[in-house]
């Protein structure tokens, strides 16, 4: 009998340990643990990590791991927020910002940063010799012209108020300069001098993880940071892989050989209806809007009533469900719905064939014309330009599809010697930036390739840059965004959808609108496999 | 000086205006293709280019210097054997070409030799057995592996033996064992076609041939007759052919390269052509132009020595 109850006994603590764990398991499954090999793919080489230097995506992926910003965005918010700066003011003239950074901030060097370590940074993105890319962010700061010219030695814009404090007073107000600081990665004097031009290829800067080692086009190895001032990051090693051919990387995935990857149109259908992988799908609407940009100089696009005839001519809601298998947001406009001046008011131009032949007809032609489409050689931008192709028709515009090298598009688009071209207009997370290429002041390469002229609009957007008022803000942009609409100097297609699949024991990737690449990697963390 | 150091020597010497020739080609096309390298390197995330900045890199490369005065610039500096640092990267460009060397020659390397050992084998066998079902199996064989595209071959493989069987990686540049199989087979593929069809013809030919014929009137055993006296023969026309093929492999080896994400030359000179960058352009074609014509002449110096026939004037 006392064995009986022994052996009930333990029935019933097994029956309970199960029970317990089976409550503990979701538990244990949210809760962070350390350790890991994390491996992501890059879609190309990122060709240098000097912050002063490339401005690609795949190489601001990598950079924004081994080097603190300033101040950071927030992937959900789009809002800025404390990074290495803790806290910051704006001054009532709106033109001087005061930082104050947070101590005991390490490089991988073991040396704290200071604030002089941020005036460093940016004198060196405005030294000529440097060529940085970057440039344009900074040269607004007081002095920084007289700086670039090299009739200072330093910027007199920049004053260093103690070891933790700065202050950068801008020449003009403009709302969107505290932006830049989320972009600006603080590297450390000593280790740019003694590495030179090889800073780039060996960088050495403060962030979440340090830089290990770099094969070209195969692999960037980094560890964690164990000093960081936000605590070590949850995985011990990151690695970038970097795998040209979509295909490949799909292999990679699905051999567990990447913790997660990008889908494209071709391959997003595929994770997302799959019930094993749905729930591991992470989408976003990105900040890019795809278009067919007109050069509104040439004839006909040099008629308002045409452009809006292309607008209305194409069914881009049938093209996004088909053509891009559902991966994208009809556009209305050239604001995407994650940017705060987006306006769910705003209708754009609806599919109506009829509508556009009358104003086809309006404008002189009743039978139509001939079109360039011109769009680079990819093969998902052929079946985009066929799509075109193939609405245009039915409204008498006879459409040649030319496709080419993408930058024998951009050059010639920019000299204006194209009528048409396809492209995706990525301008972060600021609509005054993201209205930047129907400004006039930037005609041809600058950006505004369409030629595109509204003084209406050039004011709406000047006030805009000068307003610190978001709510303001928002409204000049909508206002300035409808007048676009109205003038059509685009096809305006659709917003990108971007969206990351990972693998099940992955947790604590975000979906970033600015760009998907760009994942916080030291607040993700891998489930260790049973 | 012996014949063959005299060849040699006047050959390295016709290198100097092949060089030139090259190079100013590669230059002029480069210059005249429509394409700013630096809109295309300021592009990415900027909604606009910023002209000050653009005027900045412009200078830091010489790029607003007149194209005659770039082209002689570039001329001199290789001459003192520097060619240049990469727009994108800010890197010599001889140490971005020199590192990825080796992984383009394992590449092309491995490939040789599978196609070498498949395409030899299949060639003889089958002029040995001409007409039969094995001479059917080898024309068909070739003309599948002659008519495949290497990218799809190159998903295939992948699909079947790293995603199906899990016997290999997908990709990646690591040990000859697992990592070079796949792209090796992928890149041999079609070059063994080639070489097993050249075999077959190159054996028949020289089997009828008269010495053929006293050496086995000699009462030489079948196996000798084949392999001392008409392999040696029939080998002629191939190694030519696998010499100027070696052109092709490194061409196939970028569409290899991109499919098994190897870091070889071929990545290196697309990406640098899809961005305009220059001095890498330039320095690859002008190695790769050194690499042909070193094996075009190594092709030469080994005729004489499986020809004794052939003399070096």
């Amino acid at each position: 009998m006392k064995r009986s109850f022994i052996r009930r006994l333990s029935g019933l603590a097994l029956a309970g340990l199960l029970v317990a764990l089976a409550f503990i398991q979701p538990v244990t499954a949210q809760t962070p643990v350390p350790g890991g090999h994390f491996r992501r793919a890059l879609s190309s080489d990122p060709a240098n990590l000097d912050p002063a230097q490339t401005n690609t995506v795949r190489a601001i992926s990598v950079k924004m791991n081994i080097f603190d910003s300033l101040l950071r965005l927030n992937p959900r918010t789009l809002e800025l927020e404390p990074g290495a700066a803790e806290a910051w003011t704006v001054s009532s003239d709106n033109k001087t910002m005061t930082f104050r950074l947070r101590r005991g901030i390490r490089f991988h060097n073991g040396r704290e940063m200071v604030a002089e370590d941020v005036k460093y940074t940016i004198e060196r993105i405005l030294t000529p010799e440097n060529a940085s890319p970057f440039i344009r962010s900074y040269d607004r700061i007081a002095g920084a012209q007289e700086f670039v010219a090299k009739r200072a030695t330093s910027v007199g814009g920049i004053h260093v108020l103690d070891r933790y404090r700065l202050q950068i007073t801008n020449s003009v107000v403009d709302s969107t300069f505290p932006l830049t600081f989320s972009d600006l990665f603080i590297v450390p004097r000593e280790e740019v001098e003694r590495l030179g031009r090889e800073f780039g290829q060996r960088p050495v800067g403060s962030g979440p993880f340090v830089f290990v080692s770099w094969s070209r086009d195969d692999s960037i190895l980094l560890r964690s940071h164990a000093n960081y001032w936000e605590g070590r990051p949850l995985v011990s090693a990151l690695e970038f892989r970097i795998i040209p051919d979509p295909a490949t990387a799909q292999a990679e995935f699905d051999t567990g050989r990447l913790d997660f990857m990008l889908l494209g149109d071709t391959n997003y259908r595929r994770y997302a209806d799959d019930p094993k992988w749905k729930p591991y799908v992470v989408e976003v609407s990105e900040l890019f809007t795809r278009h067919l940009g007109f050069n509104t100089t040439m004839k006909p696009l040099d008629d308002v009533r045409v452009r809006q005839a292309i607008n209305h001519a194409i069914d881009k809601a049938t093209m996004v469900r088909t053509i891009l298998q559902g991966k994208a947001i009809t556009a209305v406009g050239p604001l995407p719905p994650s940017i705060n001046a987006f306006s769910p008011a705003l209708r754009g131009y609806d599919y109506n064939p009829q509508r556009a032949r009358e104003l086809l007809a309006q404008a002189g032609y009743p039978n139509g014309f001939e079109l360039e489409l011109h769009g680079s050689s990819s093969p998902v931008i052929g079946r985009w330009l066929e799509g075109f192709q193939r609405y245009l028709a039915d409204v008498g515009i006879r459409g040649k599809i030319v496709q080419q090298d993408f930058g024998v598009m951009l050059d010639r688009a920019g000299k204006a010697e194209i009528p048409t071209w396809t492209l995706s207009h990525g301008g972060g997370p600021n609509c005054v930036n993201y209205l930047g290429p129907f400004r006039s002041r930037n005609f041809g390469a600058p950006g505004n390739r369409m030629r595109y002229k509204n003084d209406r609009v050039d004011t709406l957007i000047d006030e805009a840059e000068r307003t610190f008022s978001t709510q303001r803000q928002v409204q000049l942009c909508r206002e300035a965004e409808r007048l676009i609409v109205a003038d059509a100097p685009w096809f305006f297609f659709n917003y990108n959808k971007a969206v990351l699949v990972h693998q099940p024991n992955v947790h604590g990737l975000v979906g970033n609108p600015v760009e998907m690449d760009y994942q916080p990697m030291h607040k993700v963390w891998i489930q260790p496999r049973r | 000086m012996s014949g063959i150091w005299k060849f040699i020597a006047r050959r390295l010497l016709l290198a100097v205006p092949v060089f030139i020739g090259v190079t100013l080609v590669t230059f002029v096309l480069m210059h005249i293709v429509p394409g700013d390298p630096v809109a295309l390197q300021m592009e990415e995330k900027m909604a606009t280019i910023d002209p000050t900045a653009a005027r900045l890199i412009r200078a830091k490369w010489g790029l607003d210097d007149p194209a005659p005065i770039q082209y002689v610039k570039f001329l001199r500096n290789a001459l003192r054997g520097d060619l240049g640092i990469s727009y994108r990267t800010d890197r010599s460009v001889l140490r971005s070409i020199v590192e990825r060397v080796p992984a383009t020659a394992k590449l092309a390397g491995a490939a040789l030799l599978i196609a070498i050992c498949i395409g030899v084998s299949m060639g003889v066998v089958a002029a040995l057995r001409q007409n039969s079902a094995l001479d059917s199996l080898s024309i068909m064989l070739a003309t599948i592996g002659v008519s495949m595209p290497n990218f799809w071959l190159g998903l295939l493989l992948i699909y079947l033996l790293a995603v199906n069987l899990r016997w290999l990686p997908p990709s990646g540049y690591g040990p000859a064992y697992p990592y070079l199989i796949m792209p090796a087979i992928t890149l041999g593929a079609g070059l063994s076609a080639v070489i097993a069809r050249l075999t077959r013809s190159s054996m028949l030919e020289v089997i009828r041939q008269d010495y053929i014929r006293t050496a086995r009137a000699k009462g030489l055993a079948e196996r000798s007759v084949i392999y001392l006296h008409a392999f040696r023969n029939a080998l002629v026309p191939v190694v030519t052919v696998i010499g100027i093929t070696m052109a092709i492999l490194i061409g196939g080896a970028v569409v290899t390269e991109i499919v098994f994400n190897i870091p070889g030359l071929g990545r290196l000179i697309i990406s640098a052509i899809l961005r305009r960058d220059y001095p890498v352009v330039q320095g690859v074609v002008l190695l790769t132009a050194a690499a042909y014509m070193l094996i075009n002449l190594m092709v030469d110096v080994v005729y004489a020595s499986i020809d004794p026939r052939i003399r070096y004037a």
